[in-house]
């Protein structure tokens, strides 16, 4: 079977001025369709940097992440990577994010409107994910109306609600007590087992990293 | 080119997310930011505009009054004192008249030279001017169309033929004249010559009417006869010292002088020869208002950079979601520029109508202001039992015009839009433009850390 996502030989370093720090050194991995990847390892290991290369946030020095088809190089335009970010990836981030001006409902259907999908189209599977993570009572709500954990589901459903090919998530219960992440971890098993959703997360939450069917080590720079 | 369904749903998403922007947390149409942007733009626009309204009403009236009562076109023989006396006159006024067809209003012949007046004991220096006045009855002289207006016999468009004189309102408030009244002019005779000089000729008018032009040097210093009557005064029989063309179109000054100087072989000036200095001055008033103009648009233009830069300071991090989300850099710059863009021209625009509207009812408006702290001056006057001087916001006797004169300038109103388009587009734009350069990973980082 064809991985959904296949790295290889990815390297990436940043510069300050002089001082040239390798961040990841050559990682090799696949990811099937459906699987349920965390990505765990010490601070300053190149988790983050992995994934917003993973999700073409950031370019890599060389090396290939392929998506679903569509690859990702050095040489890749500002056009590719739009499209890529729209079409392909779901982030969610140790922070929601969400923007304050819009309701919960509104930032759940921007993925699907900047798709060019119609605003009722949009705006009827924004509220099935909204009602499948719990927050169905909290459409119209603002998100400073809402609480931490209850953005961070919102966060979560919009990074789903375009049913893209792989959801990354940096570090998403960072910044929730333990209830709130015990019902996030609870959603995100859910919702990955019913839609068959391939997710890499990455994390220092033992809790999360135990719901994930593979768990990867990143140390150094290279996968351990 | 057309958008394709998806292109146009991602466009109606830009606007509506620059308008949820623009509205901000408000309650109201616009966020306070936007509302500023928008009135600094407006307040200016529509305060230029009145600016100008009135600054160009002033010019245009003051080159009326010129225009209307100066000849446009002069010809003489003599280039330096432009005294010479013209012999056979009305065969080169045929010449002209024929030779300018349409463009011409009148060709005349004129006298005009400076005298001495006298007042019974008061004496001062006047010009002289003989008009060749048409007559219809044999009895009376009927003025022109152009001669300015007569205020004394108000709305009288004839005076006796003879000694009479029309003369400026201002000269007869100085002196203290009324119609009837007698004065004298003193006026060289004939033309100078080395061996006798110049003898004096002395002669009693009496006052037919006054005329108002709305320019103090000629109400005050200008003294109107008929031209029979000059030629008698000065004794210059059957000869003027010029002729003199006037326009229907003023401003075809330079191309009619150039059609004259096919026919006349002598001396040509124009009026704007002799005021050189005053349209010059005018030239110069008009390039400063343009400049401040511009100065003026510009400032206001400022505000729309810093609400947009506010604006984009403010959703730093959507902008990064946004990216995230596989927005482009023209939806950013969309979604930033569209704001700044509109409060600009909309406040242009609407600055430029509410500057029209103003200017057209400026004097009713100085006029209620008026009232109002008058009523209210009166009022404190009463109960502190202090004296009051009504104040006066346009002064109904100050000389130069009894009204407050308003000229729109149709054409600067236009330029007016489009260089306020242009600049919203560059004060919306470079802000959006900066937004939409953001790399999300940048703006991620710093709200992670």
């Amino acid at each position: 079977m064809q991985p959904l996502l296949a790295v290889r030989e990815l390297h990436k370093s940043y510069h300050d001025g002089e001082i040239r720090a390798e961040v990841l050194k050559g990682i090799s991995f696949t990811v099937n369709a459906g699987e349920f990847v965390a990505i765990q390892g010490p601070s300053g290991a190149g988790k983050s940097t992995l994934l917003n290369l993973l999700g073409a946030l950031d370019k890599p020095d060389s090396g290939t992440i392929e998506v679903d088809g569509r690859t990702i190089t050095s040489a890749i335009t500002e056009q590719e990577i739009d499209l890529f970010r729209r079409d392909k990836v779901g982030f969610v981030f140790q922070n929601h994010y969400l923007l304050q001006e819009f309701t919960v409902l509104e930032n759940v259907m921007l993925p699907l409107r900047v798709q060019g999908i119609p605003k009722e189209q949009a705006m009827a599977a924004a509220a099935e994910i909204l009602n499948r993570v719990g927050l169905g009572h909290r459409l119209q709500h603002l998100p400073s109306q809402i609480s931490g954990g209850e953005s961070q589901r919102a966060a979560f459903a919009r990074a789903v609600v375009k049913k893209p090919a792989l959801i990354l998530a940096d570090e998403p219960t960072g910044n929730l007590d333990s209830e709130n992440r015990a019902k996030f971890i609870e959603v995100l098993s859910a919702l990955q087992e019913q839609d068959q959703l391939t997710v890499i997360v990455v994390t220092h939450e033992q809790e999360l990293a135990q719901a994930a069917s593979r768990r990867l080590h990143l140390r150094d720079g290279q996968l351990g | 080119m057309r958008l394709s369904k998806e292109s146009l749903e991602r466009l109606k998403l830009s606007l509506a997310i620059s308008y949820r922007y623009a509205r901000g947390k408000s309650r109201y149409f616009l966020s306070l930011n936007a509302f500023l942007a928008f009135f600094g733009v407006f307040i200016g626009t529509s305060l230029l505009v009145v600016v100008m309204s009135v600054f160009g009403g002033f010019q245009t009236q003051l080159k009326k009054s010129i225009f209307q009562f100066d000849p446009h076109i002069m010809l003489t023989i003599d280039r330096i004192t432009g005294s010479e006396k013209i012999t056979g006159w009305p065969k080169w006024k045929e010449l002209i008249r024929a030779g300018l067809g349409d463009d011409c209003e009148a060709v005349e012949g004129s006298i005009q030279s400076p005298a001495i007046l006298r007042r019974r004991k008061y004496l001062d220096h006047v010009f002289v001017r003989g008009i060749d006045f048409p007559t219809s009855d044999g009895k009376n002289y009927t003025l022109p169309d152009y001669f300015p207006e007569i205020v004394e016999p108000a709305g009288s468009r004839t005076i006796p033929q003879g000694d009479f004189a029309i003369v400026g309102r201002e000269m007869a408030l100085s002196l203290g004249l009324s119609i009837g009244d007698s004065i004298e002019l003193i006026v060289p005779r004939g033309q100078f010559s080395l061996t006798t000089g110049v003898t004096p000729s002395i002669r009693s008018f009496k006052i037919a009417a006054f005329f108002k032009t709305g320019h103090y040097n000629y109400d005050s210093k200008v003294v109107v006869l008929s031209l029979k009557t000059t030629q008698e005064l000065y004794a210059l029989p059957d000869a003027v010292q010029q002729i003199v063309v006037r326009l229907k179109d003023p401003d075809q000054l330079a191309q009619v002088k150039r059609k004259v100087a096919k026919i006349w072989p002598a001396t040509i000036r124009t009026i704007e020869d002799e005021q050189r200095n005053f349209f010059a001055a005018l030239r110069l008033e008009k390039t400063i208002m343009m400049v401040i103009v511009f100065l003026f648009i510009i400032a206001a233009m400022v505000g729309i950079v810093i609400a947009t830069f506010n604006m984009v300071r403010a959703h730093r991090r959507d902008i990064g979601i946004l990216k995230a989300l596989g927005f482009t850099r023209q939806h950013i710059l969309l979604i930033f520029a569209v704001t700044g863009f509109a409060m600009g021209v909309l406040g242009s625009v609407l600055g430029i109508f509410a500057g029209v509207g103003l200017a057209n009812n400026l004097e009713n408006v100085l006029h209620a202001i008026e009232s109002t702290i008058n009523f209210f001056g009166r009022l404190y006057a009463e109960h502190g039992q202090a004296y009051w001087a009504d104040v006066r916001l346009i002064p109904r006797d100050v000389y130069y015009f009894d009204h407050l004169p308003i000229d729109i300038d149709w054409r600067l109103l236009r330029v007016l839009g489009i260089v306020s388009v242009i600049l919203s587009i560059l004060a919306a734009g470079i802000p959006a433009r900066k937004a939409s350069r953001f790399e999300p990973i940048d703006i991620i980082r710093k709200a992670e850390f």
